[in-house]
């Protein structure tokens, strides 16, 4: 079977339609079905606001001792990870302390707002929201 | 209004635009109720007189599509002018309601406007310039669109102003289905930029071709020479949508962001 060039056209630019709204929705997907970590709190987000760039998260584990594996920036309005880093070593919280995670993510100088994530080592994930400016 | 370079730029092509849009109408008006009445000899001096038209639409057309992609680069520039705009809705909510109307406006003058001019590039290399009724005619057609192009630049650089606007965030939460356009397209997966500029310039292509065959079989004499532009128009849009399609690695890649570091 031939397929016209305009067909192969229209076809290249439908498949490109499927694929990128698959690839959203995956995504979608994914940031979504992480299981969120109940005995960690936020106590402190530190921004630098003159450079723009979310410098630590500081966290108090109230449950069993965790260790931290990572974190990564997912920007919400685009949905889209804008930033990710493994911790080397892993850090680990221990119950009842408060630790400061030291972080360097760039944040857009306009503004946005972003969730950050902290993955552990039960594959759940610590998550805030950083509104910036 | 916020004077930037940029804006100054779309000012000037709006007013100019305008400007030649009051010669173009009158004559392509004049020319299109004349030459299927007109002799021999009046014919001849209609020809003329449709020359100098289509030299001054080639130059009122191309401007208004070289606007329409600084459009989205102004739009771009003025993000840090604009109070609590973090990308071009922003910018947007400033200039409404004219800039959302021309942001749907600029998506579409590439694909009309060039119909125009890929159809008086073969009239130009017929002899008789057989297409000259109908692209005059095409033309008054194409006018409201142009009109409403210029006006609607002219009504959103002289209304956006440094005032605070509530931006994206205000409607693209967590919880959206989807993204900010803006933010996605132009901050966070640029390579988009490229995907929709290919897929659109191969979109636009296929349909110019369609209108020529269209015409072709209106007009013999077209045939020689609509045909081999047909086969060009369909290999470049097929080029430009392979382009497109290999640039969507690079884009789906940027939107499929670094590993998440789970173990």
């Amino acid at each position: 079977m031939k397929i016209s060039p305009p067909k192969l056209v229209i076809i290249l630019t439908a498949l490109a339609v499927v694929i990128t709204g698959v690839t959203y929705a995956y995504i979608r997907t994914q940031q979504s079905s992480i299981m969120i970590e109940q005995n960690v709190d936020v106590v402190e987000i530190e921004v630098n606001r003159r450079t723009a760039v979310l410098v630590s998260v500081t966290l108090r584990n109230n449950g069993p001792p965790l260790i931290l594996e990572g974190a990564n920036l997912v920007k919400i309005q685009s949905g889209i990870t804008l930033a990710s880093s493994k911790f080397s070593p892993p850090i680990i919280l221990y119950t009842g302390n408060v630790t400061k995670i030291p972080i360097s993510y760039q944040l857009d100088k306009e503004g946005a707002d972003y969730f950050l994530q902290i993955f552990t080592n039960k594959g759940t994930a610590i998550r805030c929201t950083v509104s910036y400016p | 209004m916020i004077w930037t370079p940029l804006t100054a730029v779309m000012v000037i092509l709006g007013v100019f635009g305008l400007a030649l849009m009051l010669y173009t109408v009158p004559k392509a008006y004049k020319i299109s109720k004349r030459v299927s009445k007109a002799s021999l000899e009046e014919r001849y001096g209609l020809e003329k007189e449709y020359y100098l038209l289509s030299t001054v639409v080639w130059v009122v057309l191309i401007t208004r599509i070289v606007a329409s992609v600084l459009f989205w680069v102004t739009n771009e520039s003025l993000i840090p002018l604009v109070p609590g705009a973090m990308c071009q809705f922003g910018v947007n909510q400033a200039g409404a309601p004219y800039s959302w109307i021309d942001n749907g406006v600029k998506l579409i003058v590439l694909l009309v406007y060039g119909i125009w001019l890929s159809l008086d590039f073969l009239n130009r290399r017929v002899k008789g310039a057989p297409l000259m009724r109908a692209l005059s005619r095409l033309f008054l057609l194409l006018a409201p669109i142009l009109v409403l192009d210029l006006a609607l630049d002219l009504g959103f650089y002289f209304t956006v102003s440094a005032v605070t606007v509530p931006c994206c965030r205000v409607v693209f939460t967590a919880e959206s289905p989807i993204p900010c356009p803006y933010c996605f397209v132009f901050h966070d997966a640029p390579m988009f930029i490229v995907v929709i500029a290919c897929y659109g310039l191969a979109i636009s292509l296929v349909i110019w071709s369609f209108v020529i065959r269209y015409f072709m079989q209106k007009i013999p004499e077209m045939e020689n020479i609509g045909m081999e532009a047909v086969r060009r128009l369909v290999t470049l849009a097929l080029g430009f949508a392979v382009m497109g399609t290999v640039a969507l690695i690079p884009a789906v890649m940027q939107v499929m962001g670094p590993a998440v570091p789970l173990h």
